[in-house]
C-alpha cells in the first residue's frame, strides 16, 4: 500500500496524539531511558468521523506507520562491526547501498577511505557509514525534529519537516551527512514507493540525508544492503540486546566475543557522541592492503 | 475642563509660576515642556511613576510564558535527541530569559501608554505648538471665577502670553 | 568627574593636552537654545539629490541581491559555494556580521544611558536606527542560508494541525527566540524615543497631510509634565531590559558555534569573545554612518570631535577586549594539548587561511591601537578609514570562525576549501542595499539627532541672564565656547 501524503500526515496527527498520550513518565536521559514497553495504541479518525482505536495505523507494505518510524524496532539495538582487517576496499557496499537508496552520483552514504594511523603503520580500508550515535550531536541542534534517535538506536532524518538548516551536517563531526543542494532527478521507482525516514527517498531540494541503516530492511529482520553485499565477510550487523551480529555469509556470532577477542573500538570514541558501529583493528590481515592489491576506483585516498 | 494656560519663555519664570499657583491652590497644574527639566519635575512634585509595577508584572509573565512553552511542548511532541531530558530547564532558560524581556519590555510600554493617556486622539485645551519648541507652558484647571487669580499669578511670574480656555 | 571641555594655553613647540571628554557631560557651546536645535535638525529633514542618489544605489544593489535570491531558490541552494563539509558559508558569516553591528547601537542606546555617559546623547539616534535596521537584515540571513527557505514557519511555535513544533533544544530556535526578542524591543525602543520628537515635527509641519500622518505616530504627544514622568521611567526600563538583551543575544549566536563539537569551536571563550567583537564592529560601522553624516548634514556643532573621541575610546577598548580573546586562542591550542585543535590552528593561522588570519589580526588588533593617540581619535578621516577596515576585519572575522574549522576537522578526509560564488556575492551586496535603503529613508523621514535630549544638555532660557550655562541643581557651569574640537 501507498501512502498518500494527507493519509501520511493525518496519521502523523494521530501519532502525536499517541506519544503524548504515552508521555506521562519524564525519564532524564530520552534516549536511554524512553521505554520501549511505552508503545500505546494510536487513536485513529475514519474517513467516515469514527474514533477508532489501532495498532496498525498506516502501516505501510514495507516499514512502519510514522508513528512506528519514529520509535523504531521494539526491543532492538542495532549495531554495525566493520572488520578492518577483511576489509578490501572493493567498494561493493557503496554501489549496493547507492542502488537500493537510488543514491545521486554526486555522493555516497558509505564512503570507503584509505587510512593510516601514523606514518610507520601500515595503510588499511576505513569504509564510514553514519555511525548512528547514542549521543548525536546531529539530532540535538536540529531546530525543528527533523532527525531523531530511534528506540532502536537509529538516527534518521524526516524530509518532509526537514528545512535544510544543513546544522546538522556541521555538528556531525563524521561528516556522514550529504545534501540535496539542486532539484534531485526522483528515479520512476523511487517514486512508486513513497517517502518514508526509513528508506529516504524520493528526495526533495534542500534537505539533508545520510546512512539509515536500511532501518526498513531491519524492520523485516534482513541485513542492510551494505552488509549484505559484502564478499570479503568484513561487515556484521545485528542486535545488541540479543548480543548477536550477523556478516553476508550467514555466520552469527555473539557481539560482545567479537568486540572483545578483536579489540573492537568506535571512531574518534573520544569526542563522547557514543557510535553504534564498531571497527576491529586491521591487523592479521585476511584482506590485501591498500596497495598490495588493486585498489578500487572508487576509494578514496586520505588527505586528497 | 476650563482653565488658564501661561507660555513662558524662561525656565525659572516658569517654575516660579508653578510654585505660585500651588501655594494659591487653585487647581490641578500641568507643565507642557519641550525637554524633562528637573526643575519643574520639583516644582510640580508628582510621586514615583508606577511603570515600573507593569515591568515588574510584565517580566514576571514573561518568564514564566518562556519556560512554559518550551516545557509544554517538548512534553506534547517529545522529540527525542541525544543525551536530554525531553524537558530540560537549563537550555529553556533561554526562553524564559527572552520572553521576560519581550513581555516585559511590551508592558513597560503599555505602562507609558495608560499612565500617560496616550494615545491620545485629540489635543487638549491649553496645548499650543510652541511647547514642543522652545517655550514652557503652565495649564492651571480652575473655575471661572479663579481664572481671574490664576491670570495674574502667570502675569506675574513673567509670562509673555496668558489665555483662558474652556 | 564632570570634565568639562576647557583648554590649557597654547604653548608654542609643546604638545598640547586635550581634555578627557569621554566620561561625563558634553556640552555643544555652539548650540545656543532650543529653537536652534529645531530649525536645524528638522532643517535635514529636506530630500537633496545626492540622497536620491543614495536612495538609488542602494535599491539597485537591493535588486540584485533579490535576483541571486531568486536564482538560488529556483536552482537550489548549491549555487552558493558550499563545499562539504563546509556547510556554512557566507550567509552565516554575513549573519553573524550585521547581527554584530546591531550591538553597538543597543550599548550606545541603552548601556551608556544607563552608565550615564553624556556623549551618547547625539550619536544614539542614529546607532539606534542603525541596529533596528542591522538586526533587519541580519534576520534575513538564516532564511537565505535554509535549503528550504519556504518552509521557515516551522521555527516558530505556533499551534498547528501538522503538530510540527520546534525542537527546543536547537540554539538555531534559541536564535530565533533572541533575534525576535531583539528586533522587537530595539524597534519598540527605537520608536518610544522617538514619540517626542515626532511630536517635534507634528508641531513645525506646515504639510497638512504629513502634519497628519505624524500626529497619529505621535499617539498625541503633548510634552506635559506627566507624560515626561512616565516617559522617564519607562526609557529607563527599556534601557534595563535592553542591555541583559544584547549581550545575550549575540551569546546566543554564539552557542550556535560553541554547541557543535568541531574544533575551533567547541569553546566556553566564545560568547563574551563574540559579544566584544559585536560591540567592536557596530561601532565601526557607527563612525562610518555619522562621520559622513555629520558633514553632509552640517552637524558638525552637535556630533562634535569630543563625542568621536569618547567613542573612539570605547572601540579602542573592546578591540582590546577582542585581540585578548584571539591571543587566547593561541593559547588554547598550545595548552589544551588536544591535536585536532592544534592541526586547525596551524592550518588557519599559517596554511590555507592565512590570509584571512592576517586581515583579521591587522585590521582588528593592530590599526585599531592607533586610537590610543589622542591626535588620531581626533581626526575624523583617520577614523573614518579605521572604521572602514574595521568592517571589513569583523567581517573576516566571522569568516575565521566559520570556514576554517568546517574546512579542517578530525580527519585528513574531511579537510576542503571554500570559494563563494557570485550568488553569495550578489546576497551580500544586496544585505548592505537592503540596509542601506531603510536607513537613507530613515534619515530624511525622522530626526537623525534626538531633538528632546538634545534640548536636555543645552542651557534653558533663564529670566536672569546668566553668562554661562546652569545645570539641574541650579550651579554654574563654566564652559568655553571656544574649546578646540567643538566646531571642526
Amino acid at each position: 500500500m501507498m501512502m498518500r501524503r494527507r493519509d501520511f500526515l493525518k496519521a502523523g496527527v494521530v501519532a502525536a496524539g499517541g506519544i503524548a498520550a504515552g508521555a506521562t513518565v519524564r525519564p532524564a536521559i530520552a534516549t536511554e531511558e524512553k521505554g520501549t514497553s511505552e508503545h500505546p495504541a494510536t487513536l485513529a479518525l475514519t474517513a467516515e468521523g469514527e474514533l477508532v482505536v489501532s495498532s496498525t495505523l498506516g502501516r505501510a507494505a514495507a516499514g512502519g506507520s510514522p508513528d512506528e518510524v519514529r520509535r523504531g524496532v521494539p526491543g532492538r539495538r542495532w549495531v554495525m562491526v566493520i572488520d578492518l582487517a577483511a576489509c578490501d576496499g572493493c567498494g561493493k557496499c557503496t554501489d549496493a547501498c547507492s542502488k537500493s537508496h537510488f543514491v545521486p552520483s554526486d555522493r555516497e552514504f558509505i564512503r570507503v577511505f584509505k587510512m593510516r594511523d601514523s606514518p610507520t603503520a601500515a595503510p588499511y580500508w576505513f569504509p564510514r557509514p553514519c555511525f548512528h550515535c547514542d549521543d548525536p550531536p546531529c539530532t540535538r541542534v536540529c531546530p525543528v525534529g527533523a532527525t531523531f534517535k530511534r528506540q532502536d538506536g537509529i538516527v534518521l532524518i524526516d524530509a518532509e519537516r526537514c528545512i535544510g538548516c544543513r546544522f546538522c551536517m556541521a555538528a556531525c563531526p563524521f561528516s556522514a551527512r550529504v545534501f540535496n543542494w539542486s532539484r534531485p532527478e526522483n528515479s520512476p521507482a523511487a517514486k512508486a514507493r513513497g517517502y518514508s525516514p526509513e528508506w529516504g527517498y524520493p528526495r526533495r531540494v534542500g534537505t539533508a540525508e545520510k546512512c539509515d541503516f536500511c532501518a526498513d530492511m531491519a524492520r523485516e529482520g534482513k541485513l542492510p544492503h551494505c552488509v549484505s553485499r559484502c564478499s570479503m565477510d568484513a561487515m556484521w550487523f545485528g542486535d545488541e540486546n540479543e548480543d548477536a551480529v550477523t556478516n553476508a555469509s550467514g555466520q552469527t556470532v555473539r557481539l560482545t566475543t567479537l568486540l572483545r577477542d578483536r579489540a573492537g573500538y568506535r571512531f574518534l570514541e573520544e569526542l563522547g557522541t557514543k557510535p553504534r558501529v564498531y571497527y576491529l583493528p586491521p591487523d592479521n590481515r585476511s584482506a590485501p592492503a591498500p596497495g598490495e592489491a588493486s585498489a578500487s576506483p572508487r576509494a578514496k585516498g586520505a588527505g586528497h | 475642563m476650563p482653565g488658564v494656560i501661561g507660555a513662558f519663555h524662561e525656565l525659572d519664570a516658569a517654575v516660579h509660576a508653578i510654585e505660585e499657583l500651588k501655594q494659591k491652590r487653585l487647581g490641578e497644574v500641568t507643565v507642557y515642556t519641550p525637554t524633562p527639566r528637573h526643575e519643574l519635575e520639583h516644582a510640580i512634585g508628582a510621586g514615583p511613576s508606577p511603570v515600573r509595577r507593569f515591568t515588574l508584572i510584565g517580566g514576571f509573565c514573561g518568564a514564566t510564558f518562556g519556560y512554559w512553552i518550551a516545557t509544554w511542548i517538548s512534553d506534547y511532541w517529545p522529540l527525542v535527541v541525544g543525551g536530554k531530558a525531553i524537558a530540560s530547564w537549563v537550555p529553556y532558560t533561554i526562553f524564559g530569559f527572552e520572553m521576560m524581556v519581550l513581555i516585559g519590555g511590551l508592558s513597560t510600554v503599555v505602562g507609558l501608554f495608560i499612565n500617560s493617556r496616550v494615545p491620545r486622539l485629540t489635543m487638549t485645551v491649553g496645548y499650543d505648538p510652541r511647547f514642543s519648541h522652545g517655550d514652557y507652558g503652565v495649564w492651571v484647571e480652575c473655575t471661572p471665577a479663579d481664572a481671574v487669580t490664576a491670570e495674574s499669578v502667570l502675569r506675574e511670574s513673567g509670562a509673555v502670553e496668558v489665555r483662558s480656555e474652556r | 568627574m564632570a570634565t568639562l571641555a576647557r583648554p590649557l594655553p597654547e604653548e608654542k613647540g609643546k604638545r598640547v593636552m586635550r581634555p578627557n571628554i569621554a566620561t561625563a557631560d558634553v556640552q555643544l557651546p555652539a548650540v545656543r537654545d532650543y529653537e536652534q536645535v529645531d530649525r536645524e535638525i528638522i532643517g535635514t529633514l529636506h530630500p537633496t539629490v545626492a540622497w536620491f542618489m543614495g536612495l538609488g544605489v542602494a535599491i539597485f544593489f537591493l535588486l540584485i541581491g533579490i535576483a541571486a535570491w531568486c536564482y538560488q531558490i529556483y536552482s537550489g541552494v548549491g549555487v552558493a559555494g558550499y563545499n562539504p563539509p563546509v556547510m556554512w558559508g557566507v550567509y552565516i558569516i554575513t549573519f553573524v556580521f550585521w547581527i554584530g553591528i546591531g550591538h553597538a547601537g543597543t550599548l550606545i542606546s541603552a548601556i551608556l544611558y544607563l552608565f550615564r555617559a553624556g556623549f551618547r546623547t547625539t550619536i544614539y539616534r542614529c546607532a539606534e536606527a542603525m541596529t533596528v535596521f542591522a538586526v533587519m537584515t541580519a534576520g534575513l540571513f538564516p532564511i537565505l542560508h535554509l535549503g528550504r527557505p519556504w518552509k521557515f514557519f516551522y521555527l516558530i511555535p505556533y499551534p498547528n494541525w501538522r503538530y510540527i513544533w520546534p525542537q527546543f533544544k536547537s540554539p538555531l530556535i534559541w536564535d530565533v527566540f533572541a533575534i525576535l526578542t531583539y528586533l522587537t524591543i530595539s524597534s519598540t525602543f527605537l520608536y518610544v524615543g522617538l514619540v517626542p520628537d515626532i511630536a517635534v515635527l507634528r508641531d513645525r509641519e506646515t504639510n497638512p497631510v504629513r502634519k497628519r500622518m505624524l500626529s497619529v505616530l505621535s499617539l498625541g504627544w503633548r510634552n506635559s509634565d506627566r507624560e515626561w514622568r512616565h516617559f522617564a521611567r519607562a526609557y529607563l526600563f527599556l534601557a534595563a531590559l535592553s542591555t541583559p538583551l544584547v549581550l545575550s543575544v549575540h551569546s546566543v549566536v554564539s552557542f550556535d558555534f560553541a554547541m557543535a563539537l568541531t574544533p575551533g569551536w567547541h569553546t566556553t571563550i566564545f560568547p563574551p569573545y563574540f559579544v566584544a567583537g559585536a560591540i567592536f564592529s557596530g561601532l565601526g560601522m557607527v563612525f562610518t554612518i555619522i562621520i559622513p553624516l555629520r558633514r553632509f548634514f552640517g552637524l558638525k556643532h552637535y556630533v562634535t570631535i569630543n563625542h568621536l573621541d569618547a567613542a573612539a575610546k570605547l572601540a579602542l577598548f573592546t578591540s582590546l577586549i577582542v585581540g585578548c580573546a584571539y591571543m587566547s586562542e593561541w593559547f588554547v591550542a598550545w595548552f589544551s594539548g588536544s591535536e585536532f585543535e592544534k592541526a586547525f590552528f596551524a592550518n588557519r593561522i599559517w596554511g590555507q587561511w592565512w590570509w584571512a588570519s592576517a586581515i583579521l589580526y591587522t585590521c582588528n588588533m593592530v590599526l585599531p591601537l592607533s586610537l590610543f593617540s589622542q591626535r588620531l581619535r581626533r581626526n575624523p578621516t583617520w577614523l573614518f578609514m579605521l572604521s572602514l577596515t574595521i568592517n571589513i576585519g569583523m567581517w573576516f572575522e566571522r569568516f575565521v570562525i566559520v570556514v576554517p574549522s568546517l574546512s579542517h576537522e578530525f580527519e585528513p578526509w574531511q579537510w576542503t576549501s571554500y570559494r563563494p560564488t557570485w550568488v553569495d556575492y550578489s546576497i551580500l551586496a544586496g544585505s548592505f542595499g537592503w540596509f542601506s535603503m531603510w536607513f537613507m529613508l530613515f534619515i530624511k523621514q525622522l530626526p537623525v539627532i534626538a531633538i528632546s535630549e538634545v534640548k536636555e544638555i543645552i542651557p534653558p532660557k533663564l529670566r536672569r541672564r546668566h553668562e554661562h550655562g546652569i545645570d539641574a541643581s541650579g550651579h554654574h557651569l563654566e564652559f568655553e565656547p571656544s574649546t578646540p574640537g567643538e566646531y571642526d
